[in-house]
């Protein structure tokens, strides 16, 4: 034996070092795996649906209903997308109060007649503060909505009908369902497969304050607009319809 | 197996299973990175392309900016006006 060969208690030593850190690992090893098992396998069942649930959401984007036309082309019913401003108001006058103050940036979008005044006689409940934005806004409000709890900026489609009594009978009416015009009456029951279009259908991840994550996008169906169905009529002449 | 330091034999298994572990690395990850650098722009092209096209049929006609150049809308505004437009059924927190 050389005199820098280690002494038999030293080798002994590193060989009970090493052999517990061996140990230490096997069992890290041990303890991830099984737990792996566990999350993987046994509980993924209980685990997996909550954690998509919280994590994905999956949504809608309702589509344009077609228009009704009168024999000659003329547009009888159509619809328009409107971007509105809605706020749920804080029940605390002083907290109302603050969150107005916070506003003021965006107040040139909201519509006329809103005041501290009127706010503070409101609290605690739902009301729109701007209809019929243009998308302009719409992008400018982005940041309010982050700033202001309770502050939602949504759109919805608004049904538009010609305005001869005689014409408005015969198209019937249309309610709102889930964000989807829906034909309760006339032409607008009769045809309303047609005319309802198919909504688009997708899939995104959000983070934890519900902000969606883009890169997460997926499309499970594409938006179609409904068709344009022509009727045997003719609108009355002079009396303009929409677009 | 002895454990006695015999420090050259070990610096040469270590700079074996470095250079085995770089290979499998770099076999491995060659692929994907070959994605990341080239196709994932692509990719994102085409998924940006699909927003504003979306973002622009769901606002109709209606010009979004005043200024023509920046007629086009960037990538954050289409996913939400997207996201305005659309109606969650189930999921998140």
């Amino acid at each position: 034996m050389t005199a820098d060969a280690p002494q038999d208690g030293t080798l002994a030593l590193i060989r009970g070092r090493t052999t517990a850190l061996l140990f230490v690992f096997v069992l890290w090893g041990v303890v991830v795996t099984v737990r792996l098992a566990q999350c993987m396998i046994f509980q993924r069942s209980r685990i997996l649906p909550g954690l998509m649930a919280s994590a994905v959401s999956r949504g809608v984007i309702p589509a344009r209903r077609g228009r009704l036309l009168d024999r000659d082309g003329r547009t009888l019913a159509w619809s328009t997308r409107q971007f509105f401003l809605s706020w749920r108001i804080p029940a605390g006058k002083k907290d109302a109060a603050r969150a107005w103050h916070k506003l003021a940036e965006w107040r040139e979008y909201f519509d006329a007649g809103w005041s501290q005044t009127v706010i503070l006689t409101r609290t605690g409940t739902v009301c729109e503060l701007a209809r019929n934005l243009d998308p302009k806004a719409v992008i400018s409000l982005k940041k309010a909505e982050n700033t202001v709890d309770g502050l939602r900026v949504r759109s919805r489609f608004v049904r538009h009908r010609h305005p001869a009594p005689r014409i408005r009978r015969i198209l019937g009416r249309v309610v709102v369902r889930d964000g989807m015009e829906i034909g309760v009456s006339g032409a607008e029951k009769d045809h309303d497969a047609l005319l309802s279009g198919v909504p688009g259908q997708y899939t995104i991840m959000v983070d934890r304050h519900g902000n969606w994550l883009p890169e997460t996008w997926r499309s499970l169906r594409d938006v179609r607009p409904g068709y344009d169905v022509s009727l045997p009529i003719r609108a009355p002449a002079g009396e303009e319809g929409g677009p | 197996m002895s454990i006695n330091p015999d420090s050259e034999r070990w610096k040469r298994r270590f700079v074996l299973c470095l250079l085995f572990t770089l290979g499998a690395l770099f076999l491995t990850g060659a692929r994907e990175a070959n994605e990341g650098f080239h196709l994932r722009p692509a990719r994102r092209a085409a998924v940006s392309r699909h927003w504003q096209s979306l973002a622009s049929s769901l606002i109709g006609d209606r010009p979004v900016l005043e200024h023509p150049r920046a007629a086009e809308l960037d990538d954050a505004d289409a996913v939400w006006l997207i996201q305005v437009c659309s109606r969650p059924i189930s999921g998140g927190p």
